[in-house]
């Protein structure tokens, strides 16, 4: 079983959501959108990295283009492996907080 | 449509810090913080922060995998960095050693600038008086016991003033640790009491008003004081109206003459002085030998006058007294 820490399991949430071939400035926004958390490209970029170098997910660079300064996007999507860790932590965490609403007060 | 130069405030604020983003990240972050400055209306404090936290992460991140061969691409830069970082965290981890080298080196730092400043003012910086190659010390002999002191007692100092012919003149002051008050808080200041004709013999004259002069020496003269520019800026704000305002010092009033140059600084020896006022008496009144205070007396040399002749001169002197 894959670990995954908090804002990994974030940014993998983000790759389900926004779909194949997202990037940071997207990733971004859904994270700081629905969390209300601050995040830096610096963070989204070395966490994702991370998860590169353990097989979750892939990434190839695309093009450059003028908004960004003629700099290049790198284009990331969820392997299989990446896919099953996320839905397996999301289980888990689901499972430990199964009937917990009331008690945590969560709407 | 005619090219168009781009207006310099559309270029990114960051562009120089990017270059702090490791190698490997830096196009695709950089070209991220770009795309946001933009396309998104961020607040400029935000951009800022997600710049700055962005450089912070990409390092902290290399840094826990530090272990892992370095990315091709690196430079001095980011090695530099990289020692940086790893140089606070080993410090963070020991605390008391930390604590124990900050000391050391603050000690060591704070003994090198005293000793400069000394150092700078007695022998690097040309004191800002009149030809000061010519203005000397006047040092007390103890005959029997062969010591040298700086004191003096005032009586014999007006004395020597009087007699020697290699002098233009001869002056002395005395420390005196005055309580100013009359603003909002009292404080101690060092200030001396010196004899009225010092600042001729010193050739220096006040930047703002006069300095102290002969007559301020007399016993019916009022009571005055001259400030240096430091207590001046930090006690009266560099008020431009001082001259005439009274101060209190030791609770007596003094009037406001006038204020010395940035670059005065009298004595040289002592504590800097912060005020100077006038020894009162007239010229016999304060050559009476009977509770004459200690003073450090400094004489001007005359042109003609060798240090060697006025040794001479002074010794003759100082055996009759």
């Amino acid at each position: 079983m894959e670990r995954l820490g908090a804002f990994e399991q974030l940014l993998l949430l983000a790759l389900v959501r926004l779909g194949d071939d997202t990037y940071g400035v997207p990733i971004r926004e859904e994270i700081e959108g629905r969390t209300g958390r601050l995040v830096s490209p610096g963070a989204i970029y070395t966490a994702l990295d991370r998860l590169e170098t353990r097989g979750l997910v892939r990434s190839r660079l695309g093009d450059a283009s003028a908004e960004r300064g003629g700099k290049r996007k790198r284009l990331y999507r969820l392997t299989a492996r990446g896919a099953g860790a996320i839905a397996q932590a999301h289980a888990t965490m689901a499972q430990m907080a199964q009937g917990l609403k009331p008690k945590l007060g969560t709407p | 449509v005619s090219p168009r130069l781009k207006p310099s405030r559309d270029r990114d604020p960051l562009r120089y810090l990017s270059r702090l983003l490791p190698a490997s990240m830096r196009e695709v972050v950089a070209g991220d913080l770009e795309e946001i400055r933009r396309t998104r209306q961020l607040s400029r404090l935000r951009y800022w922060w997600i710049s700055a936290a962005s450089i912070l992460s990409c390092w902290v991140s290399r840094q826990s995998t530090a272990d892992q061969p370095a990315p091709t691409g690196d430079n001095t830069m980011s090695t530099f960095l990289q020692d940086v970082a790893y140089g606070f965290r080993v410090l963070r981890r020991a605390p008391g050693f930390t604590a124990a080298a900050v000391l050391t080196l603050g000690i060591g730092i704070g003994i090198n600038a005293a000793t400069f400043s000394i150092v700078n003012i007695l022998s690097l910086k040309p004191l800002a008086y009149r030809h000061p190659s010519r203005v000397a010390f006047i040092l007390g002999t103890n005959a029997a016991r062969h010591q040298r002191a700086m004191n003096l007692p005032l009586a014999d100092a007006i004395d020597v003033g009087r007699q020697m012919r290699s002098f233009e003149g001869v002056a002395a002051y005395e420390y005196w640790s005055a309580n100013l008050t009359g603003g909002s808080v009292p404080e101690r200041i060092q200030a001396y009491k010196v004899t009225a004709e010092t600042f001729a013999l010193l050739g220096v004259d006040a930047a703002t008003g006069r300095a102290l002069t002969a007559s301020d020496g007399k016993p019916e003269s009022p009571s005055v004081v001259l400030l240096s520019d430091g207590l001046w800026q930090r006690r009266f704000g560099g008020d431009p109206s001082i001259v005439g305002r009274v101060v209190m010092l030791d609770g007596t009033a003094h009037t406001v003459v006038g204020v010395m140059p940035r670059r005065f600084e009298f004595p040289v020896f002592n504590f800097k002085g912060e005020a100077w006022t006038a020894f009162k008496g007239t010229p016999d009144a304060l050559a009476r030998r009977a509770g004459s205070p200690s003073i450090v007396a400094i004489a001007r040399l005359k042109p003609e006058a060798s240090y060697q002749s006025a040794q001479a001169e002074l010794d003759t002197v100082m055996h009759r007294l």
